[in-house]
């Protein structure tokens, strides 16, 4: 239930791939050139109905509170943008919606069941041709980017959450969520080409969001069990498949725009109170960049999202309070407070295009 | 209406003005330091009510949470001050959920109750358990009095069907079984489908509105009682009763858009044994003590994939054992005192891997005082609370002493007009359930009680001005509570984890009116009129700096009423209800997108008394929700529309 920026990352590592590549458009030549305007999305409240898209045009300033004409449904938990399309996961209505990038024409609601019931689909990944879906009844679901439906599925650990693909396999984090106290600490590799899961690592606790670098490595945060195990960060080497711990205050969401890894973290004190802290990881000197996110003594009540502007290196914080709608930050590479955006409830994902 | 009140113009002219005792209810609700609102059996037969929380509705100043449906989860908040404030008392002694604070009021059945009653702050009967002291309001259910005087024995049997898979017996038997003992027994059958439609906006289309129909929402229950009333010559009287009661239903969960699957049921249990004897010792002491043993459990399922076996079953069970004395000191007519303590150990457990086995023990000690003039009366008390929770798997202890006082007046300030003013503060303090402190998915341990101050006055009056305008009743009551060290559920840094925590402060100021007529033209044509407003602010004061801060709370109304009109006729009577309640936000902000819109709940019946010698029959046809108005109680559990019951009882006397 945060946020994703997965977009960026995922279609270069999708570009690598190009050869193989089938998706019925062109993927972007260059996105880095061409952001134009982002798409966030408000989570919505549980129960509620009232997930949403909003789209804030960068070049003429224009911002629509809700792309989607019809309701997107309960629940909005990832986006990811992917050839000319763009990929909603909305869990508690057991669904994918697909747009068009550009017109913001809705094309297609997947929907994920198994009889009468829901797969919760949950995070997403790209990889030549197909989108990969977690979803909450313990599978990765692949869905044809052609035909916009699902072509494949394979079992993985429950409740799996975040999902990254790097060279011809998937990483999926096993929270097992919905097992309290007995949450899971492991991370599948599922091989793309028999979409079969070849071995799991075993990771930190009750892991949630993952995401690659350029150079082959997945990192994950992991939540831990909200008690005495505290939730954490770490880095998989996948040549090796090594984990590492890394010391870093990064517990939420995270993105990675070329070297550099943007975290956040919060943490509760006892009076509920919470420290939160931000910051900039290099993926290649593998040291926290002195440069801050924010420099300007912004307040950020309740991170719940965090979104990188790939050509411009602004940052985009989403604030909730989980009952107003939401406030996007926006900060300028030096840290200092650019725009503030007016969003929906629980804004968790950014996607730039 | 005009008609009326011409009526009651010219008859306050030709009539005296007269105090009237409203007989049925004892204490009067005109009388009282406190609110105090009282339906009989006969009253809520016009209010086509079927569960107990059909009839508390029409209550002023109760809000009623309703999830939909005849299974839905029913919790009663008296004055926005939250379920776990209301005390629930049944045959005199009360009635509490360890997890949750307050049972599920579709646990009690209407059939087997003879009378209903909200008692705002506190009752003036102060001969009762220190725990009716323990909540900052109470509602009463008794069931049907008898004895072993009369030597009759008494049949009683009802049948309700309706829309939507309704069937619903129930029969009762009372006989004497010497000149000392009689017995009651009773039991009751229900079932339905559920099925019900709803409206909805369409998914595809905002402004436009699909039909669709609640999946998963059966429910099926029964329940036993025995009653055993013994009077002894020593003017001892004893009472005990034994109660089973068993239901399997669905849990439909909220209406959410291109997904009707819903897996979730519930299955409960409950079985109680509670014994009352009083005895009046000599002209100034009287006793009574009760006990009672309680069991219940709960197994809860959810057949959904998302759980590693498709499956989550979690079991869970609470025990309590009561014991209550309480002696009565009658100085003389005027002036009493009462004396009460309470023992109470309550456990809780569930199949929990790492279930904590929490225990509670509570020591209730009130000392009450009444004096009573004809035109003034003075009540007070002070309740002492001592609270231990312990927990099985680490052996640690916690202790809580607190004291909460209680002082109400009411007088009448003219000897000629039938008004009486009455006024009250109370304190109260709440403490977590052990729902609150262990499942949450961030258990705290550390949670402390809640406490809230109340404040009310008001007016009362009642009134006859002769045969034909023969009650006029009134009573408004503006009230403030506070309440601080609010137990609030907060969002862990995903709207799926939650924390509880003491965060809130709540600030309410509210309005009760209640308005009740009755107009004879003869002794065979009679109409009743009765009507109840709420008006309520219900401001969240907790954090100065926040968004929140003075905002009306989610789900509380500015405006509530409620209005019942029956009219008797030799050849049957007809009833016509009214619900009305006003906007309301179902977030913690007030934005216009979060607003729930107003809505009219109408119903209308008609009945039909039938008597042969020692025969009688009700026959009642009811329509429910007539105009099918789609409405929610709480945001996206939808309310049944237009809907039918049949119903006919029968009883006989020999």
């Amino acid at each position: 239930m945060e946020k994703i920026f997965k977009g960026f990352y995922l279609l270069l590592i999708a570009m690598s791939f190009t050869a193989c590549e089938k998706d019925d458009s062109t993927p972007n030549p260059e996105p880095a050139e061409t952001v134009s305007g982002v798409f966030i999305l408000n989570q919505g409240s549980d129960g509620q109905n009232n997930a949403g898209i909003s789209y804030y045009d960068l070049e003429t300033g224009d911002f629509k509170f809700d792309i989607a004409t019809a309701s997107l449904g309960d629940t909005g938990q990832d986006m990811i943008a992917y050839g000319s399309k763009l990929y909603v996961s909305v869990s508690e209505s057991g669904r994918v919606t697909v747009f068009d990038l550009k017109s913001h024409t809705r094309l297609k609601d997947i929907d994920l069941k198994n009889g009468e019931q829901l797969r919760y689909p949950r995070y997403l990944a790209s990889y030549n041709g197909k989108v990969y879906v977690t979803t909450f009844d313990g599978n990765v679901v692949r869905i044809d980017t052609t035909s916009l439906s699902q072509d494949g599925i394979t079992p993985v650990g429950p409740n799996p959450e975040g999902i990254a693909a790097v060279t011809g396999k998937l990483y999926v984090a096993n929270s097992g969520g919905l097992s309290y106290p007995n949450y899971n600490n492991t991370l599948s590799i599922v091989d793309i080409a028999t979409f079969k899961e070849e071995e799991t690592l075993t990771v930190g606790l009750n892991p949630s969001f993952v995401h690659a670098d350029s150079y082959g490595n997945v990192y994950l945060t992991y939540r831990g069990n909200y008690d005495d195990i505290s939730a954490g960060f770490q880095q998989i080497d996948t040549k090796t498949n090594t984990v590492t711990d890394i010391p870093i205050p990064a517990n939420q969401d995270f993105v990675i725009v070329g070297d550099s890894l943007y975290f956040y973290g919060v943490t509760y004190n006892a009076d509920y109170t919470t420290n939160n802290t931000f910051g900039i990881y290099n993926v290649k000197t593998r040291q926290l960049v002195p440069d801050q996110i924010i420099t300007d003594g912004t307040k950020i009540t309740t991170p719940y999202g965090i979104g990188v502007n790939e050509k411009t290196k602004d940052v985009y914080i989403s604030d909730t309070d989980y009952s107003n709608p939401g406030t996007v930050y926006v900060f300028g590479e030096d840290g200092k407070k650019k725009n503030t955006l007016k969003v929906g409830l629980n804004a968790c994902k950014f996607v730039f295009y | 209406m005009t008609l009326n009140a011409q009526t009651l113009s010219d008859s306050t002219v030709l009539h005296p003005l007269n105090e009237v005792e409203v007989k049925a209810s004892r204490p009067s609700s005109f009388q009282s330091v406190a609110p105090l609102q009282t339906l009989q059996a006969k009253d809520w037969l016009k209010m086509n009510a079927l569960q107990v929380s059909d009839a508390l509705k029409y209550f002023s100043g109760i809000q009623i949470k309703d999830y939909g449906g005849i299974g839905g989860l029913k919790t009663i908040s008296i004055r926005s001050l939250g379920a776990n404030y209301s005390g629930i008392s049944y045959d005199g002694i009360i009635v509490y959920d360890y997890q949750t604070g307050q049972s599920d009021l579709s646990r009690f059945s209407l059939e087997n109750l003879q009378s209903l009653t909200v008692s705002i702050g506190e009752n003036d009967q102060i001969f009762q358990t220190a725990r009716h002291r323990a909540s900052a309001g109470t509602l009463t259910l008794v069931t049907p009095a008898f004895s072993p005087e009369n030597e009759k024995k008494e049949i009683k049997a009802a049948l309700k069907g309706g829309s939507f898979g309704l069937f619903n017996p129930s029969a009762s038997l009372t006989t004497s079984l010497n000149k000392t003992f009689s017995l009651n027994v009773f039991g009751e059958y229900l079932q339905s489908e559920g099925n019900y439609p709803y409206k909805q906006p369409s998914e595809y289309n905002p402004d436009s509105t699909s039909i669709k129909h609640r999946n998963n929402s059966d429910v099926t229950y029964y329940t036993f009682e025995a009653n055993l009333s013994g009077k002894f010559n020593n003017e001892g009287k004893l009472r005990l009763k034994t109660n089973y009661y068993r239901s399997n239903r669905g849990i439909p969960g909220p209406a959410i858009y291109y997904n009707t699957y819903s897996g979730e049921r519930s299955k409960d249990q409950t079985v109680f044994s509670q014994l009352n004897y009083t005895q009046k010792l000599n002209r100034l002491f009287d006793f009574q003590t009760n006990a009672k043993f309680s069991y219940s459990s709960n197994d809860y399922t959810d057949k959904n994939n998302k759980y590693p076996d498709g499956l989550l079953e979690t079991f869970y069970y609470q025990r309590e054992y009561y014991l209550n004395m309480t002696w009565l000191y009658t100085v003389s007519e005027k002036l009493s005192f009462s004396w009460a303590n309470d023992g109470i150990y309550g456990n809780f457990s569930n199949s929990f891997q790492y279930c904590p086995f929490p225990s509670r023990i509570n020591w209730l000690s009130a000392l009450s005082g009444k004096y009573e003039l004809p035109r003034f009366t003075l009540t007070g008390s002070l309740l002492n609370q001592f609270t231990e929770d312990r927990k099985r798997i680490d052996h640690s202890t916690k202790s809580n002493w607190h004291l909460s006082p209680y002082l109400g007046f009411s007088v009448k300030p003219s000897e000629t007009l039938p008004v009486r003013l009455r006024g009250y503060y109370k304190n109260t303090y709440r403490f977590p359930t052990f729902g609150d402190m262990y499942l949450s998915s961030v258990p705290n341990n550390n949670l402390q009680p809640e406490n809230a101050d109340q404040y009310n006055f008001g007016v009362t009056f009642a009134t006859s001005f002769g045969n034909r305008f023969s009650l006029l009743s009134f009573s408004g009551d503006g009230y403030n509570n506070r309440i601080k060290n609010k137990i609030i559920a907060l969002p862990r840094s995903s709207m799926f984890i939650w924390s509880v925590q003491n965060y809130g402060k709540t600030d309410i100021k509210g309005l009760d009116l209640n308005l009740k007529m009755q107009f004879s033209w003869n002794k065979k044509l009679v109409c009743s009129l009765s009507g109840a407003y709420t008006y309520q602010q219900v401001l969240d004061k907790t954090d100065k700096d926040s968004q929140m801060y003075n905002q009306q709370l989610p789900y509380t109304p500015r405006h509530t009423a409620s209005g019942t009109i029956r009219i008797e006729t030799p050849w049957g009577d007809l009833n016509y209800t009214l619900l009305y309640c006003g906007k309301r936000y179902y977030e913690r902000i007030n934005r216009p997108e979060y607003q729930m819109r107003s809505y009219a709940d109408q119903g209308i019946s008609l009945q039909k008394n039938i008597r042969w010698k020692s025969h009688q029959w009700l026959l009642t046809a009811e329509c429910l929700n007539f105009s099918n108005e789609s409405y929610e109680v709480v945001r996206s559990f939808p309310m049944p529309g237009r809907s039918f019951r049949l119903g006919v009882k029968y009883n006989y006397e020999l």
